[in-house]
């Protein structure tokens, strides 16, 4: 999957179970990667501020924060769109 | 009239406020006259499918409704309610399964490899369809209500017995001291197999207040879903307090949070401090418990800002004595081991007499059985409790137990793992996992994410070569954590 190396990067801030050399695995569940309700806060937090974005309230659930993918889907959609 | 349990709470609620909202979930809402008859659904198809009073009924599903069905519906036909939490892997599931002996094990959804498990959407469509049951089974005091399994320094959990006697004593201590009413809605984020969780029940069928079952789906939201629900009482743990306060910033709407309980773990000044500038208008309650007898003392609301420290005074009815080593009570203001006398404490541990003859001991003024809880603390001169520490080998993490016992024995199932030291959370860092491993501390966490729940997953691991050992050869706890520390030190 490629996606932002700011989105790799504040992923793995809170990613215990993963070696520096192994890549995201996309589909795991946040939970199973050992994410637990405060860890989600804070890398809402974390997205937040690494891309100054705001997340709305209506995505602010576990189905935006499942696995990386869902929550990359939604980040990409907040992003300013590239002019032209 | 035989003596009352916490059934009898429910139905005589029921009986006046049949149309009221009694729980709900993400899902569903029940009022009373829904929730009582689908718990004699529930307890005509235990009846039908050979359950018998005393039979051990295990039940591993997300808070819900139905939750609330199969706990009443157990105690009307005598059955005894195992909860195990939500988040509990196989492997510990299992354990608790063969070490009471269930009869049955309920679980959301049916498990490869575990046919004789039910699965909830198997069983409720089945539930739905039958009668209510003609009568409950008369229970006694002695009868028993609940296994609460636990973390202590075993490698296993094990089975608090909890009688009804004890049970409705506890409910009733609590609800004089903790007072809910028909008006009140609870917002419950608690494991509902953690006491402290499954007694909001209890407490909500007494006073007709209303169950809400907050889902981790609105963990980001937290304190808007709260504000959305109109919830006026949040028990609490601090982790959670942490939540409702990251997530207290954005919400738009008002609240109208009344009462803010805490135990589990003592709170913070900065996070009273910072839960008072957040939610003026509610007070909080502090309070300290054991689930050996579910709790041991309460204080008055927003008491601890006159008395600061303490965590209340004894459940009314009950005694708290503080005792040397030697088991003679000390003086106002000295610290011993809090022990524990009265109707609530329970009846010892399942099917382990040894561990239950070092906790519940006979007093010998009396013969009266008392906890010896391993906490330690003082009581001032107007009889108010202080928590100082614990001797028993577990630790506090999120407000629940944590066995390090039960984290090593895990660690050394996985193939690799030779030896595991886990090193307990203390106010300065969290919990750390050290091994002695042939494969990589990143997989030693994810191997063990499969075997244990998340909240015993340690977030770090380090592989060693070897564990520092004692004058008696056995491994030097202390003086492995003091080096890991001195590592973590320099590497930050």
């Amino acid at each position: 999957m490629s996606w932002d190396i700011r989105f790799d990067s504040s992923l793995r801030k809170f990613l215990p179970y993963l070696s520096g050399s192994e890549p995201v695995p996309e589909d795991t569940h946040f939970v199973d990667l050992g994410v637990d309700s405060m860890a989600i806060v804070e890398l809402q937090e974390e997205i937040e501020s690494a891309f100054e974005i705001v997340f709305p309230y209506e995505v602010l659930n576990r189905d935006t924060f499942k696995t990386p993918f869902t929550l990359w889907t939604v980040v990409k959609s907040l992003l300013p769109t590239e002019a032209g | 009239m035989g003596a009352r349990h916490v059934v009898d709470l429910l139905d005589d609620t029921s009986a006046t406020l049949g149309n009221s909202p009694a729980i709900c979930d993400s899902t569903d809402e029940w009022t009373f006259t829904e929730l009582v008859t689908f718990s004699k659904k529930f307890a005509e198809w235990l009846a039908r499918n050979g359950v018998i009073a005393g039979d051990r009924v295990v039940l591993r599903i997300a808070p819900s409704c139905a939750f609330g069905a199969i706990v009443y519906g157990c105690f009307r036909v005598g059955a005894i309610l195992v909860p195990v939490n939500h988040s509990a892997k196989l492997y510990q599931l299992d354990s608790i399964v063969e070490d009471a002996k269930a009869k049955f094990v309920i679980t959301d959804e049916t498990i490869d490899g575990r046919p004789a498990y039910i699965g909830l959407e198997t069983l409720w469509p089945e539930v739905r369809e039958l009668r209510e049951i003609a009568s409950d089974l008369q229970l006694q005091p002695s009868d028993i209500a609940l296994l609460m399994y636990t973390s202590g320094s075993t490698s296993k959990p094990k089975g608090v017995i909890c009688p009804h006697g004890a049970v409705m004593f506890a409910v009733l201590a609590i609800a004089s001291a903790v007072s809910y009413s028909s008006e009140d809605v609870v917002g419950c984020r608690l494991s509902l197999a953690f006491d402290y969780g499954l007694y909001q029940l209890f407490l909500c069928s007494l006073s007709g207040a209303q169950l809400v079952l907050i889902s981790p789906n609105d963990d980001l939201r937290f304190t808007s879903a709260l504000a959305r629900r109109g919830v006026t009482v949040v028990p609490l743990v601090p982790s959670l307090a942490a939540l409702v306060l990251a997530t207290a910033e954005r919400v738009q709407m008002p609240n109208a949070i009344r009462l803010f309980t805490n135990t589990g773990e003592a709170m913070s000044a900065k996070t009273l401090n910072s839960l008072r500038e957040t939610f003026p208008a509610a007070r909080i309650q502090l309070m300290y418990g054991i689930t050996e007898c579910k709790r041991v003392s309460i204080m008055a609301p927003d008491g601890d800002l006159v008395r600061h420290g303490s965590v209340g005074q004894p459940l009314p009815g009950t005694v708290v004595r503080i005792v040397d080593s030697d088991g003679m009570n000390v003086g106002a203001g000295e610290i011993g081991e809090i022990v524990v006398s009265g109707p609530h404490v329970m009846a010892g541990y399942w099917a382990d007499s040894d561990l239950t003859g070092i906790y519940f001991k006979r007093a010998e003024l009396d013969g009266a059985i008392e906890l010896h809880t391993g906490d330690y603390g003082h009581l001032d001169d107007d009889g108010y409790l202080y928590f100082r520490g614990r001797s028993r080998d577990f630790f506090k993490r999120h407000g629940i137990r944590i066995s390090a016992a039960e984290i090593e024995h895990a660690a050394t199932q996985i193939p690799g793992v030779s030896a595991a030291v886990l090193i307990p959370t203390t106010e300065r860092s969290d919990m750390l996992l050290c091994v002695i491993s042939e494969i990589a501390p990143e997989r030693v966490l994810l191997k063990l994410s499969q075997l244990l729940d998340p909240q015993r997953v340690p977030k770090s691991c380090r592989v060693m070569q070897e564990f520092p050992l004692n004058v008696n050869g056995k491994i030097d706890r202390t003086l492995l954590a003091t080096l890991v520390g001195e590592i973590e030190g320099n590497a930050n």
